[in-house]
C-alpha cells in the first residue's frame, strides 16, 4: 500500500513538471499554426490570387487555436476594412492572450502589406513573416526542452521526497 | 430602374465611402440620391456628387484625407487590391455591385505593383434603366444588328447598350465583350445587371476577346463598350467581315467628332455600321437621335 502511494507521488511529480510547461507548449503550437497559416496564405495569394476575406475564412477552419480572430478578420475585410485593421484582433490575441508580442509585431508588419500590393509582393511578405515565426518557434521549442527537463526534474524530486517521507 | 432600385444603387455606392464621407453623401435629399450619377472623392477637396449632370458640393467642411481615399479603395476591393490589379493598371475598377471607380494616382513605373498616392476617386453609380430606348427597339431587332451608339461621357451610352443587348438577346445570340465590366458587371461569372441571354466575356482587351467570342460563341450580334483605339476598330472590322452584327459605343457628341479621329474614320468608311444612335442628355432628360450611315460616310 505504502509502495503504491509512493509510486503515485512520483508519477504526480512528473506530471506536475510536465504541466508547468503547458504554457510554453501552447506558445509553440500557436507559432506552428501561425507559420503554417502564413505558408498557405503565401500560396493562396501568390498563386491563386484569392481575395483576403476568403483566405481568412478558409484559414479560420484549419487553424483551430486562432480561429476566432481569423473569423473576425474575414468579416472585417469583407466589409472593406484594410488588412491592418482587420488583423488587429489577431495581433491583440497573440500579444495579450498568448504572450507572443514578437509574433504579434511580425503579423502587424505583414498586415500593412496585405491586400495593398500585388500578389507576388504579398506572397513574399508572407514567406518572410513565416521565417520570423519559424525562428520564434524554434526558440520556444528550445526553451520548452530546457525548462521542461528542469521542471520535470524539480517536480519529480519533490515527489520523491514526499514518497520517502510517506514510506 | 424604379426609384427604390436607384436609391439602393446609391446606397451600395455610398457604402464604399468611409463613415465621415458616407454621412456627407447622405446629405443629399432622397430625390437627389435617386438621380445621383457620380460621387467624386478628391484629396483635400470638398466631396462632390453629380446629380442630373450638375455638380453638387456635398460639404465644404469635410475634405477627404489620404487614409480615407485608401479606405475607399480597400472597400471597393474587399481589401484585396491584388485581385483587381489588372483593372487598376488601366485606371479603373468595377465593384461587385457594378459601380465603376475611376482612379487617379501616382504610378511610378507605369505598370505599378501598387497604387501610391491616390489623388482622386470617381465613383460612377451603376444604374440599369429598364425600358430605355424602347422606341428605338420598335425599329426591329434586325435593324439594330449594326449600330454605333454615340454620346458624351456620362450621357448614358452603356445604359442604352445594355438594354439593347438584353432586348436583342431574347431572339438572337448576343455575345458581349465587356472589357471594363460596365455592361454586365460580372462578379464570379454572374452578371450583376440584367443582360438577358447574352454570353459575356469580361475583363480582357477587346482586340483579344472579340476574336475569341467570334470563334467560341458563334454570335449573331457582338456588343462592346467604348471602342477607343485602332486595335479595337481592327477587331470590329474583322468581326463584321465574318457576318456578325455589331453593337458598339463610342465617345463623341456627333458623327463629326468621330470623323476627326483616324481610327473611327476607317470604321465609318468601311460601312460596317448601318446607323448611329446619338445619346443626348440635357438637363437630366435623355433623348436619342437616329442617323443612317452609309459606306464612306
Amino acid at each position: 500500500m505504502r509502495l503504491t502511494g509512493a509510486l503515485l507521488l512520483l508519477a504526480a511529480g512528473w506530471e506536475a513538471g510536465t504541466a508547468l510547461t503547458g504554457a510554453l507548449r501552447r506558445k509553440c503550437a500557436v507559432l506552428r499554426e501561425l507559420a503554417a497559416l502564413l505558408s498557405r496564405m503565401a500560396e493562396e495569394i501568390g498563386q491563386r490570387e484569392t481575395p483576403l476575406p476568403q483566405v481568412f475564412a478558409r484559414e479560420a477552419e484549419c487553424t483551430p487555436l486562432l480561429a476566432a480572430p481569423l473569423r473576425v478578420a474575414a468579416k472585417k475585410t469583407a466589409a472593406g476594412l484594410p488588412a491592418g485593421q482587420a488583423l488587429q484582433t489577431l495581433c491583440e490575441t497573440l500579444s495579450l492572450r498568448e504572450g507572443l508580442p514578437q509574433a504579434a509585431r511580425a503579423v502587424a508588419e505583414l498586415s500593412a502589406l496585405l491586400g495593398a500590393y500585388d500578389a507576388e509582393t504579398q506572397a513574399r511578405a508572407c514567406r518572410s513573416a513565416e521565417g520570423v515565426l519559424r525562428t520564434l518557434e524554434q526558440e520556444q521549442e528550445r526553451l520548452l526542452a530546457e525548462k521542461g527537463r528542469l521542471y520535470r526534474a524539480l517536480a519529480f524530486s519533490a515527489g520523491a521526497i514526499l514518497a520517502l517521507l510517506a514510506l | 430602374m424604379q426609384e427604390p432600385d436607384r436609391l439602393k444603387s446609391f446606397h451600395t455606392a455610398a457604402q464604399l465611402l468611409p463613415e465621415r464621407l458616407w454621412r456627407a453623401a447622405y446629405s443629399l435629399n432622397e430625390e437627389q440620391r435617386a438621380q445621383c450619377e457620380e460621387i467624386r472623392v478628391r484629396l483635400d477637396r470638398p466631396l462632390a456628387a453629380t446629380v442630373e449632370g450638375k455638380t453638387v458640393l456635398l460639404s465644404e467642411g469635410i475634405r477627404p484625407q489620404r487614409g480615407e481615399l485608401d479606405e475607399v479603395l480597400a472597400r471597393a476591393t474587399e481589401a484585396s487590391v491584388h485581385t483587381y490589379l489588372e483593372q487598376l493598371r488601366r485606371g479603373f475598377l468595377t465593384t461587385k455591385h457594378g459601380h465603376r471607380l475611376g482612379i487617379c494616382s501616382h504610378a511610378p513605373d507605369g505598370a505599378s505593383r501598387v497604387l501610391r498616392g491616390l489623388s482622386s476617386v470617381n465613383i460612377r453609380v451603376a444604374r440599369q434603366i429598364g425600358g430605355l430606348g424602347s422606341e428605338l427597339i420598335l425599329c426591329g431587332p434586325e435593324g439594330f444588328r449594326n449600330t454605333l451608339i454615340l454620346g458624351e461621357p456620362g450621357a448614358g451610352k452603356t445604359t442604352l447598350l445594355r438594354e439593347l443587348c438584353r432586348r436583342l438577346s431574347a431572339d438572337m445570340r448576343v455575345a458581349v465583350a465587356d472589357e471594363r465590366y460596365e455592361i454586365a458587371a460580372c462578379a464570379d461569372g454572374a452578371p450583376r445587371f440584367h443582360v438577358g441571354n447574352c454570353d459575356v466575356l469580361s475583363g480582357g482587351r477587346k482586340a483579344e476577346t472579340i476574336p475569341m467570342l467570334l470563334r467560341s460563341m458563334s454570335p449573331q450580334v457582338l456588343a462592346t463598350d467604348e471602342i477607343t483605339d485602332e486595335e479595337d476598330c481592327r477587331a470590329l472590322l474583322a468581326c463584321a467581315g465574318c457576318g456578325c452584327g455589331l453593337l458598339a459605343a463610342a465617345h463623341g457628341s456627333g458623327l463629326g467628332d468621330l470623323r476627326r479621329r483616324p481610327a473611327y474614320r476607317q470604321i465609318l468608311e468601311s460601312g460596317v455600321f448601318r446607323q448611329a444612335v446619338i445619346v443626348i442628355q440635357e438637363k437630366g432628360v435623355r433623348s436619342y437621335r437616329l442617323t443612317a450611315l452609309s459606306a464612306g460616310a
